[in-house]
């Protein structure tokens, strides 16, 4: 059974997908999944191992027809691509509406909506990096039949432009000086400062349609809820809240694909249910399945189990600027402390790898540093020590007569995230730091970093597929700035990198970056995440992708054996 | 009786504005705002959730929230969701149905299990039937709602595959409601009959031993007359305040029952919005659930009368 299992998991060495950060693991809470293991011997197949050959039954070439059933924990909040702030909303207006490119699993910028990606070389990116300029295809209509243009995009950037419009993102509008439909299917964005990554901004979010939103309120309007006028392979049919939504497919889809007659979200919002369905064959596919149930699901026959590392790590956050963790030989003290093998080990049953960069491992500019501070209790106290902390009598060391005690903010409700805390505080009693374990929900836990209110954290972040993503949280002047980090010189290089094209000298300013953050010790990373992710074994063509927002990247080329 | 029904809505106004303050004051206690949510994004900036914070009002200082949410409520505008813009009353109206028709049907289980088995243990000399009402109405009691629920779904839609692994009824067909329905019904119902029998049957005890029932069997009467007629009908007092109190219990059990069993009603609602700082949508609903309570008691009340014509309502 054990080698059976092992050969459907594959193992993508791919890059990330935009999520939200609590989104996938927070119902973990109480599972059955230990007591299900305990009857069912479950295979580990190590996500370091080479891939396997993904199952090749395309020999018959896509088919159309046929129902696809998607298993989700959350119901999407909305279906506008603009104003949903969950990867599942992000997943479901991917089969309706359509970006001008896309990401593809090794972090490329393809063309969709366009007819090619803007590039120096076929003159959409001029020399100075001042001007972008889009190729729209010809081809494309409306689901209700109206011609896409150029004018679609002007009005969807002016729309999300507007400050009343609750968009949650709006990544590099802030570079844009003035946009300008040239012809029908041109479109030039002027802006106000060189920009390398300008391309990020209409990589992920669907295009809107004018005609149907330029009447409308765009925060309540009913099409944020039935987008029943999209360019995308699927066309909306209903959105039965708490229960399902249901897309059809767009006879009219300009380019090959879109083979599924019907797919179906269907909303779950129990994990253990979600288990229990995909033991029945309910479901056809359920995406980021949480660690204790991956064993369960390598069990089962009839899915193929995808482990895909994301641009996402889990770690320990930490203010910089504390009295006590703002001393350098502290924090390096405290990872020398954590022995991330033995979590990894055991919470999450070997299926991920110890991180040690600000840099996700996916990432092309990552740079492995897990040798930097290997688990060593003795050189953790002699740091320690050196920083003038000396051992008290119950083990608890001390400086200047105030204890070594750390306030630790962690986010209640996910079985796993406790393990992880509470054998770290284990593990740093060893050298003599106290640390108490404070259960927050999670808006409570992200005002506190917001307000850079808080001493020590356990945390998730997730980065886009591009690493000027990195500037949220490092550069000094940045909003998300939570970590109280100060470095001139990470600054500096964090803002040159934006404004090289060249892949290698933009590498080398994160290989520096990253040489720095690590020595100093900023955050204790402890995972990259993986996302897991369990498709039936009669769907072909799904290919997961978390450079991409999310894996419906290449929907469009899905189809389902009869 | 239709003055004292007035009366009782008109004496709930206070009440309910009361219960519209602790509630609003409760739910902005905790630290974060709806905005915090969706930080952690990689795409949504801090930028952007500032700006989407001064959007919702959330800037405004909390009593003008206050004020604004009711003076809203009393035009018959309870908010926006934040969640998806669209207005609470739509949300809550389009997830009502679900929740009463699970909180009927578990109320109906739980009723028809209920008093037969109050009834029986409560006639019977023998020591086991009370033993094993004592055993199950402990389980009932003591046994969490997401467990015996998860077991039902592992067992009976995993294992035997005899019930959908939840959901509601897409055909709205009688056989496939009930198919659907049974299971969390049931689920939510066990915790309900179990108080329900002890009630019934430490009742039923009690009127048993009363001078008129001595005296309806003393005339001959038939003994089934006696314990329907006479004893059960006087013991299903306490049973109706019961029923009254059973619907904030139901209410809350549905936040549990609906999330195992995928239940598309107002319990899943709440919890969502209770996670998501939803403030509007908690404030619609938990509105929804006190009125709900005041009625379920004011019914309950008015019942008495019809169960017992010796309660007259002073007017």
């Amino acid at each position: 059974m054990a080698s059976q299992t092992q050969n459907k998991t594959q193992t993508h060495h791919l890059s990330r997908r935009t999520f939200l950060k609590w989104g996938g693991t927070a119902a973990g809470a109480l599972t059955l999944a230990p007591l299900i293991a305990a009857c069912a011997p479950a295979p580990v197949a190590a996500p370091g191992a080479p891939a396997e050959p993904a199952p090749a039954a395309e020999t018959t070439g896509p088919r159309t027809g046929g129902e696809l059933v998607i298993g989700s924990i959350q119901e999407p909040d909305s279906l506008n691509p603009w104003l949903t702030g969950l990867t599942v909303g992000l997943e479901v207006e991917a089969l309706i509406y359509e970006s001008l490119t896309r990401v593809d699993p090794a972090g490329n910028h393809v063309p969709m909506l366009a007819a090619e990606a803007p590039t120096r070389e076929n003159g959409g990116v001029s020399e100075d990096l001042f001007t972008y300029t889009y190729r729209l295809r010809d081809d494309v209509t409306w689901h209700d039949g109206t011609p896409f243009t150029a004018a679609d995009v002007v009005f969807t950037y002016e729309a999300i432009a507007n400050p009343e419009v609750n968009a949650r993102s709006r990544i590099g509008f802030e570079l844009i000086e003035s946009v300008e439909a040239v012809d029908d299917h041109t479109v030039t964005f002027r802006l106000n400062q060189p920009s390398a990554v300008f391309l990020e901004t209409w990589g992920y979010r669907g295009i809107l349609p004018a005609h149907i939103f330029e009447n409308e309120d765009m925060n309540t309007s009913e099409y944020n809820r039935a987008p029943t006028v999209g360019t995308g392979p699927y066309k909306f049919v209903e959105w039965v809240s708490g229960d399902r939504i249901v897309v059809e497919r767009n006879e009219d889809y300009y380019r090959e694909g879109g083979y599924i007659d019907r797919i179906e979200y269907r909303i779950v919002p129990s994990s253990d249910t979600l288990l229990t369905m995909l033991e029945t064959g309910e479901i056809d596919m359920r995406f980021a399945i949480i660690a204790e149930q991956v064993p369960i699901v390598q069990g089962l026959g009839d899915y193929t189990l995808h482990a895909t590392p994301a641009h996402a790590y889990f770690h320990f956050t930490i203010n910089n600027a504390d009295p006590i963790l703002g001393d350098r030989r502290v924090r390096q003290a405290l990872t020398h402390g954590l022995n991330k093998q033995l979590i990894t080990e055991t919470v999450l049953f070997d299926l991920v790898q110890p991180h040690g960069s600000p840099v996700a491992q996916p990432s092309w500019v990552y740079v492995d540093h897990n040798d930097r501070y290997p688990f060593d209790p003795d050189q953790a106290r002699a740091l320690l020590e050196e920083a003038g902390w000396q051992e008290g009598s119950d083990g608890i060391r001390s400086r200047d007569g105030e204890r070594l005690v750390l306030d630790l903010l962690n986010i209640a409700g996910d079985s796993e995230r406790l393990q992880i805390v509470q054998l770290a505080q284990a593990m740093w009693r060893e050298i003599g730091a106290e640390v108490n374990i404070s259960q927050v929900d999670a808006a409570t836990f992200v005002a506190a970093m917001t307000e850079q209110n808080y001493q020590f954290a356990y945390g998730f972040w997730g980065f886009s597929v591009d690493p000027s993503g990195y500037n949220e949280r490092w550069l000094s002047t940045s909003p998300g700035h939570w970590l109280n980090y100060d470095n001139p010189e990470v600054d500096r290089l964090l803002l040159d990198a934006l404004a090289i094209p060249d892949r290698d000298e933009r590498r080398a300013l994160y290989e520096q970056f990253q040489e720095i953050v690590v020595e100093d010790a900023t955050n204790i990373w402890v995972y990259n995440r993986v996302f897991f992710d369990a498709v039936k074994q009669r769907v072909q063509g799904f290919v997961p992708n978390t450079s991409n927002s999310t894996n419906m990247w290449n929907a469009h080329e899905w189809w389902v054996e009869g | 009786v239709a003055v004292y029904i007035v009366r009782r809505l008109l004496g709930a106004i206070p009440l309910l504005l009361g219960i519209s303050l602790i509630i609003f004051v409760l739910i902005h206690l905790p630290p974060g705002g709806p905005a915090d949510i969706y930080a952690g994004s990689p795409t949504a900036s801090a930028a952007d959730l500032a700006r989407i914070q001064e959007n919702l009002g959330l800037n405004d200082p909390l009593p003008v929230q206050y004020l604004k949410w009711l003076g809203g409520m009393v035009t018959g505008n309870w908010g926006n969701s934040y969640r998806d813009g669209r207005p609470v009353t739509q949300t809550i109206l389009e997830r009502l149905p679900a929740t009463l028709e699970l909180m009927a049907a578990s109320l109906l289980i739980a009723l028809v299990l209920a008093i037969p088995i109050g009834i029986y243990t409560a006639t019977r000399a023998q020591r086991l039937p009370r033993y094993v009402l004592n055993v199950v109405t402990m389980l009932g009691i003591s046994v969490p709602t997401f467990w015996t629920g998860l077991m039902v779904i592992l067992i009976f839609a995993g294992r035997l595959g005899w019930i959908p692994t939840g959901g509601r009824s897409r055909s709205g067909e009688l056989l496939d409601v009930l198919h659907h329905l049974i299971a969390p019904a049931l689920v939510l119902a066990f915790v309900s009959m179990a108080g329900f029998a002890r009630y019934i049957h430490s009742s039923m005890i009690e009127v048993m031993q009363e001078d008129y029932i001595r005296t309806a069997r003393a005339k001959g009467l038939n003994p089934r007359t006696v314990l329907l007629r006479h004893a059960f009908r006087n013991a299903a007092i306490p049973v109706i305040t019961l029923l009254g109190l059973e619907v904030p219990r139901l209410f809350s059990g549905a936040l549990v029952t609906e999330v195992v069993f995928s239940w598309p009603g107002i319990g899943r609602l709440i919890t969502e919005s209770i996670l998501g700082r939803n403030y509007p949508v908690l404030m619609g609903a938990f509105m929804l659930s006190a009125v709900m309570v005041v009625i379920g008691n004011l019914v309950a009340d008015v019942c008495y009368g019809l169960v017992n014509p010796q309660i007259r309502y002073d007017e």
